[in-house]
């Protein structure tokens, strides 16, 4: 049992240090010596291309990664046709950076008697087109979402943010992956603090292979063992250009449409750029309404569970009967139909969104129609229940961000156990365990539910409400940006009509 | 390590949990309760349960039934709990609508009835109070009025005539207070049936302290009484006979809606120590119905006026005596008394003294509508 | 020390917070058992004297910058007995957590939950204590702050109250009871003002200057004074006399009568909410003993404390459970409390003016 993680290290040890010995071999005068080496250090792989050119030397490139288009093209077309074709070209001069290179999707030209490549661009990727992320759908606003190409993304955060002090930093993660991980801040307005704590924990991370952010998400938080997301993570260029201007940063990696931005605060999660691009009153009842569909999500199981099992006198006498009535012949207990209901959500909402979308339409006939009617008929769940559980869904679905969503239907399940056991008073416990939860939770150092805890008076004017854009003339203390001052006075004018 | 403690605690309150448990489902709700006393010391409880139909099941919604129980107990407690022996599921008082009171038990102290009301968290402080015209068996047991089950009609029947002002809105809570102060009695609804099988409000039985005296106001008299305690709801109705030289019956009479403006109550202790009264009221009117005559004149409506004011002091009057001879300090002047001739306060006996001071009432009227003629 | 610094206005809401607990409820019952129906003038006196209190600690922290209660007791008396006066603080600490679990699980048992074991509720009241109580400083000033929404909840509830027959005349006439009755019913409100005393521990680290600090403290005090004031007054003239004498939970009996269109018996609602600022009674001590053990046992940290301590309540708390041992227990604990409000703080004050703050030994 213990020997093998035991063995595991200790190979891991040696391969490392293999790798660390390859390290920094420099390229030898002879071509057949480097290209044999290449060639070793890809593992005979078969779509190393090699093409050798009368003349000038030979020409390496990686068949899937490279357009054959461009090499024609540009490369074999400026080796033949023009003689400063070759000395306006960059260099490298080790085995490594070689390799990098062409995983990068270059192509390599090694020459005789020269201890340096020449290397070219003609990386040739297929991505997909710029298009709006299916799970951030918004009415009013931009329409554009990350895809999986990290230059692509970056340059649809540069398009909305003009500014030369918008910063991005490559960072490398992954032994074995190599994979490129872009961090993006507007120098002028972030904390330098956060960025020290930033690259800090980042050095902690090293790993074969980063398979998707979550990976890094999940090394950098604070909490690992909080239900709360610390980080937004979100597909919408606008949005992180939005965090950006607030003093945060944003983690892009290549191979993903998904940009994590930290420190966040709880509230963020319940902001859509919906709420900016309409007047204002539509942009406050939507936030008041997500909110309350955040208690709604959260405790109304719990609070229905708690009134029909402990406290029914809470409910008008008219109401109560039309409860006791649906109760009346269901032989499972409260809790366990809210349960066993929660489940049948979650397992409709899981098996829609892994189904193509035609099939997934029968899920939602089948469930609503045929579960939902049937389970009542065979009095196996009260009508009440259904309601109550149903609701449940529609609320946390509003719920702008859907790993908050998740997360806020997972939270039920404890509420609803707390308040079979105690009623009420488990409910209220429940919430307080929670409360001094997200008092305590901090994102890189900025607590998480501000501007609540520690309260900021003045800064709520987008938690509940989202007052007119021109009256939160400050960014958030929270994330303490170098310059507070967000804008002067847009409605000026008026003075002067 | 951490984690399994935590599980075994859950896992714990889990498997032990759920003591106060109380299932909705479970339940036999009581709505109304009847307490009798037939003179042998025993208190004989009528309670009205709702029950699910028989054969109701599988609709969603079963249709709900009343049946009517009764058990004796030398106190509430007691027989309840001799009912709970009967009935199959939970009883739970806690929902109760209307408490009856037959009308001999409240001739004695009613504070040992309510004790268990007031001293057990889970009953409902805001059912309504209620003193039956003869025996509350006699009204529950009715179980069917106007086509709705009888606690419900009763509740209906009651929160109607609040608004009108017919009675106070008493209930539990709202009588406790009132119960404790000695500067102060009350009043509740007299319910009875009435020739239709139905339930009728027939007037206001008078307490004194925690007894009833046996002496109702009628339901204008009662409305005036509300008035003087500035205790209406939106507004009273009035049918005043103000010209009874009329030969026709229908001529004699205006009817009025008449909405509170002012109320002013004052005591005013003598030299000898004697204390005297005066209640002023002001009230907005509207004329809902004066079949006589039409008021287009101003000296009209003046005389009109004049002669509502005259009909309700004379009748203001009469339901202060009536509640001096109950013995009945609705108005709460003794509480008056006290807080501000404490001195005075400490030396009286007020169930002597109430009777004999002297009271004026005075009620004001300003016509302010005719409705859409004039 | 591993405290954060906190702002002023945490400040003003850790004293409320710390004073508004269980005791609210039963605000005007106690002081009314001498004052009758002055009740309310005791809530002011107490309100005076409690500003007294506060204005002492402050000049003994005044004198003594950047160090709480724990170290000046150390300048001044000495190592040894100034030892022995923190560890009566941390005795002091438990006594009144046990105090105020035994209360807070008897509030439940009566009101709502009557036949689940007091044990498990005093586990999860010691539980979510602990859970808060563990915090650095800085966390829990944040979360006393958030708990005053409840406080606000509770006044929008009781506008409803005035639906209820007021009859203000219970409050008249002033003459009803003596002064020294007036006194005695402020010495049982002065306990429900208990809370106060975390500024011996906390000063230190408030951000802000001393003359300032006084300000927020007096403001705090002020507005628990005022909401107790209020919730009397709303109390008395919804009671009256006899019947206030025998509910020992006036607010929340007064909110029991209260009816809405949808929901009923808001009593029990507002109650399980309730048990949050209960809560923060609690930690407020676990604070102040587990960090008096911290400084001890611990060199400053107050991790294993606070463990340790809890579970010295829970077994403390087990032992109480009728309601005359409760009574007596409450009684003894208010008495003692005045000690340590009062009597240590002024004595370390009277010393360190006599030797110029360099102790006893100087």
């Amino acid at each position: 049992m213990f020997k093998k993680p035991f063995f595991r290290s200790g190979h891991k040890e040696k391969s490392s240090q293999q790798h660390f010995e390859v390290e920094g071999q420099r390229l030898s005068s002879d071509v057949q010596v480097n290209i044999q080496s290449i060639i070793q250090s890809f593992v005979n792989t078969g779509d190393l291309g090699q093409r050798k050119i009368d003349h000038v030397g030979t020409l390496m490139y990686l068949d899937s990664l490279v357009d054959q288009d461009k090499i024609e093209k540009s490369v074999i077309k400026g080796l033949t046709l023009s003689d400063h074709f070759l000395s306006d070209s960059q260099t490298v001069d080790n085995l490594d950076d070689v390799i990098t290179k062409l995983l990068n999707g270059f192509s390599i030209l090694l020459r005789d008697d020269f201890q340096k490549a020449y290397f070219f661009n003609t990386g040739g990727f297929t991505s997909r087109a710029v298009q709006e992320p299916s799970s951030e759908h918004i009415i009013r606003g931009s329409h554009e979402g990350f895809i999986e190409n990290l230059s692509t993304n970056i340059q649809l955060v540069r398009r909305l943010v003009k500014n030369e002090k918008l910063v991005v930093k490559y960072m490398e993660f992954g032994e074995r992956s190599n994979s490129k991980v872009a961090i993006i801040y507007i120098d002028d307005l972030i904390n330098n603090e956060i960025l020290v704590e930033l690259e800090y924990r980042l050095s902690y991370s090293k790993v074969g292979y980063i398979q998707s952010p979550g990976y890094l998400l999940e090394f950098i938080e604070d909490e690992s063992f909080s239900p709360f997301p610390q980080m937004l993570s979100t597909e919408r260029p606008d949005r992180v250009a939005a965090n950006l201007m607030e003093g945060r940063f944003a983690l892009i990696s290549e191979g993903s449409p998904i940009a994590l931005v930290a420190p966040i605060n709880f509230f963020a999660f319940f902001q859509s750029p919906d709420d900016y691009n309409s007047r204002f009153y539509i942009g406050s009842f939507l936030t008041l309404v997500r909110l309350m569909s955040l208690y709604i999500a959260m405790v109304l199981p719990a609070l229905y569970i708690a009134v029909v099992s402990f406290h029914y006198e809470v409910v008008p006498y008219e109401f109560m009967l039309t409860l006791k009535g649906t109760l009346e012949y269901v032989p499972i207990p409260p809790i366990v139909e809210a349960i066993g209901m929660a489940i049948i959500l979650e397992l409709l909402s899981e098996a829609a969104t892994r189904l193509p979308s035609p099939i997934a339409q029968t899920i939602g006939v089948v469930g609503g129609l045929v579960i939902g009617s049937a389970i009542v008929e065979a009095n196996l769940v009260s009508n009440s229940m259904v309601i109550v559980i149903a609701l449940t869904a529609i609320a946390s679905y509003t719920i702008p961000v859907s790993e908050m969503s998740t997360t806020i239907r997972l939270l039920g399940f404890p509420a609803s156990m707390a308040a079979s056991l105690f009623g009420f008073i488990g409910i209220a416990f429940y919430v307080t365990l929670l409360l001094i939860h997200l008092c305590k939770l901090e994102s890189f150092g900025q607590p998480y539910f501000s501007p609540i805890a520690p309260l900021k008076l003045e800064e709520n004017k987008d938690t509940f409400f989202r007052f007119p854009i021109w009256t939160m003339k400050n960014r958030p203390s929270t994330t303490e940006v170098k310059d507070v001052r967000k804008m002067g006075n847009p409605r000026g004018w008026k003075k002067h009509e | 390590m951490k984690k399994t403690t935590i599980l075994l605690i859950i896992c714990l309150l889990i498997l032990t949990g759920c003591w106060d448990q109380d299932q909705l489902k479970d339940t036999r709700l009581a709505v109304g309760v009847g307490y009798d006393d037939y003179g042998n010391g025993e208190l004989y409880q009528t309670t009205d349960i709702r029950v699910p139909k028989l054969d109701s099941s599988a609709t969603g919604r079963p249709a709900v039934t009343s049946v009517i129980m009764h058990s004796t107990g030398a106190t509430p407690r007691q027989s309840r709990m001799n009912l709970e022996k009967e009935v199959a599921g939970n009883y739970a008082p806690n929902k109760v609508l209307v408490y009856i009171l037959g009308e001999e038990l409240a001739k004695k102290d009613i504070y040992p009835i309510f004790d268990v009301l007031y001293r057990y968290p889970r009953n409902s402080l805001s059912a309504k109070i209620v003193v039956a015209n003869g025996r509350a068996e006699d009204l529950l047991s009715l179980k069917v009025v106007e086509e709705k089950l009888v606690s419900d009609a009763l509740l209906k029947i009651i929160e109607s005539a609040e608004n009108d002002t017919f009675i106070p809105r008493v209930s539990i809570q709202s009588v406790c207070p009132i119960i404790f102060n000695e500067g102060q009695d009350f009043g509740l609804p007299k319910i009875g049936k009435s020739d239709n099988d139905a339930l009728k409000i027939t007037g206001l039985a008078l307490f004194n302290g925690k007894k009833y005296t046996g002496i109702d106001l009628g339901e204008d008299e009662a409305s005036i009484l509300l008035i003087l305690n500035n205790e209406e709801s939106k507004m009273a109705r009035f049918n005043l006979k103000v010209n009874p030289e009329e030969k026709r019956k229908i001529l004699q009479y205006v009817t009025v809606h008449a909405f509170p403006k002012k109320h002013d109550l004052k005591i005013k202790l003598s030299n000898n120590q004697q204390i005297s009264a005066e209640v002023k009221i002001k009230l907005k009117v509207h004329v809902a119905a004066y079949p006589k005559d039409n008021l287009s004149s101003k000296k009209e409506l003046q005389t009109l006026t004049k002669k509502i004011n005259e009909e309700l002091t004379r009748k203001a009057e009469h339901v202060i005596s009536e509640t001096q001879r109950a013995n009945c300090d609705y108005l709460g002047i003794g509480k008056r008394v006290q807080a501000y001739y404490p001195k005075t306060w400490a030396k009286l006996d007020w169930n002597q003294t109430y009777p004999t001071i002297k009271i004026t009432p005075k009620i004001q009227t300003q016509i302010i509508e005719t409705g859409i003629i004039k | 020390m591993n405290e954060k610094s906190i702002t002023l206005n945490q400040l003003f809401f850790v004293i409320v917070q710390a004073q508004i607990g269980i005791s609210l409820l039963s605000i005007p019952f106690k002081a009314h058992k001498y004052a009758k129906g002055n009740a309310w003038i005791s809530v002011i006196i107490a309100g005076l004297i409690v500003q007294i209190f506060v204005l002492i600690i402050w000049m003994l922290m005044k004198r003594h910058k950047g160090k709480t209660i724990l170290e000046i007791s150390q300048t001044v008396l000495g190592k040894y007995i100034g030892n022995l006066v923190n560890f009566s603080y941390l005795l002091y600490g438990v006594l009144v957590m046990s105090n105020v679990v035994i209360l807070y699980a008897d509030i439940i048992e009566r009101w709502i939950l009557e036949t689940t074991p007091k044990t498990v509720m005093i586990f999860l009241i010691i539980a979510t204590g602990i859970h808060l109580g563990k915090q650095n400083l800085r966390v829990i000033a944040r979360f006393f702050t958030i708990v005053n929404v409840l406080v606000f909840l509770l006044f929008v509830l009781s506008f409803f109250a005035f639906s209820n027959n007021l009859s203000f005349t219970n409050l008249l006439p002033i003459s009803q009871s003596s002064f020294t009755d007036m006194f005695k019913g402020s010495t049982q409100v002065t306990s429900a003002l208990l809370g106060f005393e975390i500024l011996l521990f906390i000063f230190p680290f408030v951000l802000g200057q001393e003359k300032q600090m006084l300000k927020k403290m007096t403001s705090a005090i002020a507005t628990v004074v005022i909401i107790y004031l209020y919730f009397a007054v709303l109390t008395l003239a919804t009671f009256s006399q006899k019947e206030i004498a025998i509910v020992p939970e006036p607010v929340l009996y007064m909110l029991k009568g209260l009816n809405f269109r949808v929901v009923e018996r808001i009593d029990m609602i507002f109650l399980s909410y309730w048990i949050i600022p209960m809560t923060t009674s609690f930690v407020v001590y676990l604070y102040i003993a587990s960090s008096a053990a911290g400084k001890m046992f611990h060199k400053g940290k107050r991790k294993y404390p606070v463990w340790y301590l809890s579970i010295l309540v829970f077994g403390i708390a087990y032992f109480f459970s009728d309601a005359i041992q409760i009574q007596t227990f409450n009684h003894y604990t208010a008495v003692i409390s005045l000690i340590f409000i009062f009597g240590i703080p002024l004595f370390l004050l009277l010393l360190s003016i006599i030797f110029k703050n360099r102790g006893i030994r100087a």
